[in-house]
């Protein structure tokens, strides 16, 4: 057990250090001294301009953007305000916007594994195996395309709208699951257990379900990463193309307006929240597989 | 190689050479010439040429990035396994958390970089090419460890080891050779990745300049088109980016199953 | 029907590659039969194309089971046999058991799918069936994971899984197989014993001769998915009849005398798809003749459960 917390607490030190690598980072950037770029206008003048809002750029003085958000500062070292309101405001909607998705991408998941496995031996299920090959050579942003142009033509408006942009992040997180998921479905009805399971008098389905689908599970965990961190991706495309004022789009144009204190702010945030949910896949690992489990808890030789 | 495959080459072996050679003809005795006509967003160029440049483009990036990504990946993966023990689990431990960030994300930080160091709206072609390697390195690096990793346990293996023979040779005898297949194969179906990698991050506006596109930037600037009466200027170029992406696929797959035949 | 097995004429294909030929045996009610063979031989398939658990297989014959031909029910009535009057156990307790699931669940489930006993009643059958195959601790050891077990344990839960109905007939595929030398005779020991004491049909499935000579009173031989001999276990053993039995015994090391070579059977088996036209064993066989290579063998039947395959049957005792 104790093993276990020190692993926990390990990981988590690193979202601390993310904080300090990524401030020290930005802050020492050679930034470009350019007449029409505020930073450094003329060198003292701009310099001052960046320690003034963000500290200078020491290892200690990684709290001060925090500090300044805090205190309801704005973050912007050129342009416009970014206060922690703003902040909070465009966390709410990125996360509203990814809950939906990943609940859309679950349920296409479910359905696309069921239908692949179902009709795995018949002419329909062809068809369908082209369609992650479809998905996944599809850039995001054409895939954005389509369900606009679907929009227009259903006299729909895309501008904006949640359902939509969740629709589109959904589609290639919940394929790479179907696929996944389908996968180990696959191989587990192909283990001798099932096997087992049919000669005790249980139909295919429920074979399926009470022993395939419980050790496919540690699969679909071991996907759940690169899922997290497509829907992250999916949410800057999904975020631009349909308006939405999110996370994604706040640091889009902070990396595109050089806002050194919100790309620290920005990038520390998206890196703890990665860690943080591969912590949680960790955890959830231990509590779905029953060997993992064993191994982790075992005492310290 | 399946039937899949070869129409895969065939089409890439097309489309390389067409690429190339595309400046000859698209100007005939000197005269630009193309049915599309000039492009509605930089007058300049002919749809044509566009499109055509941007097909290069965008295969040299696939190509570069790549080729890089996966040349990174096999020397970290043969150190790895030439240093054994804490390097190999340094290595992955470090393509793991690598390959955890999303793509999009350390390309626009690099793109972040870029500008706040050389200012400008587009990033050039060698410095795109160069950050599209920082990110494709992570996922062959694991690939090729595991595979290595796995050839290790064969008993061919432990024979050469049991009769003396040095951690080099066996790497470079026994190993290697097994490896070279299927890093190409990785390598193939890398390029299709990185090219909708690089054409997503030029629709969010972090790409090639308006001037000289890749295809991703052409269509991400133009994809509006597509609801009017100009949408011939675009359809070319998706139909190519598609082309290009199902082809590599096709390539790469076929190598990788005939990878694996050759040992577990 | 005094036989709560009749197998008639049982042959399997897969995509016309034929291996398992024309079997026929019989299961008496409480008595033991075994099948033995090397790999390829047919005996598994065997097993499975009685319980019909065989994909993408042409299965053609009978299999009578209490009377019904297992062949002509519809799926749902041989779904409610399955595991609840005949059961299977299999080789390796380590895969055919689900590792996620714990033991006391695993050996219930018959029960709730056939009887509709609740989680509770089922989990107090398991541990009372554990107790029955001798597992120590049953209590403790329901609620354990499969690889919290060592491997004649799991045997034991496997066996207590396929009898938690009381079935009438128990196909046992090599379960001794996968255990330690130690552990083997312990396994076969509770099989044995549970058989007896249910009166049981037992239909034992193995590559080991000696094992299955041991424990059945009946032998069925099969080569390359044919039966090439069959009879009562002592006869088998003292004066086999067909060369390939006679090869098998000679095979087996002998545990006195003097040191001597270890005879083998030169050659391998055929493949299943290359038609022969005589005898599958010829190529093999030490005593062929150009008959055994030429004309097909019939089956030459020497009583009610015996009988052998063969041009020139051997004569005698070794």
């Amino acid at each position: 057990m104790r093993r276990l917390f020190v692993r926990l607490a390990r990981d988590l030190m690193l979202v601390p250090l993310t904080a300090v690598l990524v401030y020290l980072l930005v802050m020492h950037l050679p930034y470009r001294q350019d007449s029409d770029r505020k930073i450094a206008s003329s060198e003292a003048a701009g310099r001052s301009k960046l320690e003034a809002t963000l500290g200078r750029g020491g290892p200690l003085d990684a709290w001060v953007p925090w500090q300044r958000l805090l205190s309801g500062e704005s973050l912007a070292v050129r342009g416009e305000r970014f206060t922690a309101e703003d902040f909070t405001r465009a966390v709410g909607q990125s996360l509203s916007l990814g809950a939906v998705a990943l609940g859309l991408a679950l349920l296409w998941a479910f359905a696309f594994a069921l239908l692949r496995v179902g009709l795995a031996r018949r002419r329909a299920g062809r068809v369908l195996e082209a369609v992650p090959g479809l998905v996944f050579g599809t850039p995001l942003f054409l895939l954005a395309v389509v369900a606009a142009l679907l929009a227009v033509a259903l006299d729909v408006t895309f501008a904006g709208s949640r359902g939509l942009a969740a629709a589109v992040m959904a589609v290639a997180p919940g394929t790479f699951i179907g696929v996944v998921l389908s996968d180990a479905l696959f191989a587990e009805r192909a283990r001798p257990y099932f096997v087992t399971a049919l000669a005790k008098g249980l139909t295919p389905g429920q074979a399926v379900w009470r022993h395939a689908l419980p050790n496919a599970v540690p699969a679909l965990l071991d996907a759940a990463g690169p899922v997290a961190a497509s829907l992250l991706a999916g949410s800057f495309v999904a975020e631009s193309f349909f308006g939405i004022k999110g996370f994604g789009l706040v640091y889009l144009s902070a990396a595109r307006n050089v806002e050194p204190g919100v790309v620290v702010v920005a990038t520390t945030v998206f890196a703890s929240l990665l860690i943080v949910v591969s912590l949680f896949i960790e955890l959830a690992r231990l509590f779905v597989d029953p060997r993992a489990r064993s191994a982790a808890l075992e005492p310290e030789r | 190689m399946n039937l899949r495959a070869k129409v895969g080459g065939a089409v890439l072996v097309v489309l390389l050479v067409g690429s190339a050679t595309s400046a000859l003809w698209t100007r005939v005795g000197g005269v630009p010439d193309c049915v599309f006509g000039l492009d509605p967003l930089f007058p300049y160029e002919t749809v044509c040429s566009q499109t055509l440049g941007g097909l290069w483009r965008s295969l040299a990036l696939g190509l570069l990035g790549g080729a890089g990504a996966c040349a990174l990946a096999l020397v970290l993966a043969l150190v790895s396994r030439a240093g054994g023990g804490v390097v190999d689990a340094f290595v992955e431990k470090g393509a793991e958390l690598f390959f955890s960030i999303p793509d999009v994300l350390v390309l626009i930080s690099l793109a972040f970089v870029a500008r706040a160091v050389q200012g400008g709206e587009s990033v050039s072609l060698p410095w795109m090419a160069a950050s599209l390697v920082a990110i494709g390195w992570a996922a062959p690096t694991r690939m090729v460890q595991n595979r290595l990793r796995s050839l290790d346990r064969l008993d061919f293996v432990t024979a050469a080891r049991a009769l003396g023979a040095t951690e080099w040779r066996v790497l470079t005898r026994h190993l290697l050779p097994f490896a070279w297949d299927y890093v190409f194969a990785i390598f193939l179906l890398r390029v299709p990745a990185i090219i909708l990698t690089e054409s997503t991050i030029s629709y969010l506006g972090f790409g090639l300049p308006l001037s000289e596109p890749s295809l991703g930037k052409y269509i991400g600037d133009h994809w509006r088109l597509l609801t009017g009466e100009d949408w011939l200027d675009v359809a070319p170029a998706w139909l190519l980016l598609v082309l290009v992406v199902v082809s590599f696929h096709w390539v790469g797959n076929g190598l990788l199953e005939r990878a694996k035949k050759v040992s577990p | 029907m005094s036989a709560v097995l009749l197998v008639e004429d049982l042959s399997v294909s897969f995509g016309g590659v034929r291996v398992v030929d024309g079997v026929s045996f019989q299961v008496p009610v409480g008595g033991t039969v075994g099948v033995v063979g090397e790999s390829g031989s047919g005996k598994s398939v065997t097993a499975l194309a009685i319980l019909r658990l065989l994909s993408g297989a042409e299965v053609t014959g009978r299999a009578y089971f209490e009377g019904a031909d297992l062949a002509r029910l519809p799926e749902a009535t041989m779904r409610a046999l399955r595991g609840a009057r005949l059961a299977m156990v299999f080789q390796d307790p380590m895969t055919s058991l689900n590792p996620g699931l714990r033991i006391g669940e695993q050996i219930g489930e018959p029960l709730r799918v056939h009887s509709g006993a609740t989680k509770a009643q089922a989990l107090r059958e398991a541990e009372r069936l554990l107790g029955e195959v001798g597992v120590p601790e049953p209590s403790e050891r329901v609620h354990a994971y499969p690889h919290e077990l060592s491997g004649g344990l799991r045997q034991r839960a496997v066996i207590a899984m396929a009898l938690a109905c009381g079935p009438n007939l128990l196909l046992a595929d090599e379960p001794t197989t996968a255990l330690d030398v130690t552990v083997q005779a312990q396994v076969m020991e509770v099989l044995v014993r549970l058989q007896r004491e249910r009166q049981m049909g037992l239909l034992l499935i193995s590559h080991d001769l000696g094992l299955v000579a041991e424990r059945c009173e009946t032998v069925v031989v099969m080569y390359a998915g044919q039966v090439v001999e069959q009879g009562r276990a002592r006869d088998v053993l003292r004066s086999p009849r067909h060369p390939y039995t006679r090869g098998l015994l000679s095979s087996l090391p002998p545990l006195s005398g003097a040191r001597a070579r270890l005879t083998e059977i030169p050659g391998v088996v055929p493949d299943p798809r290359e038609p022969l036209a005589g005898c599958r064993f010829a190529a093999r066989c030490a005593l062929a003749q150009p008959r055994c290579r030429a004309a097909k063998v019939e089956w030459t039947g020497t009583g009610p459960d015996s009988g052998v395959r063969c041009h020139f049957p051997l004569e005698g005792a070794r």
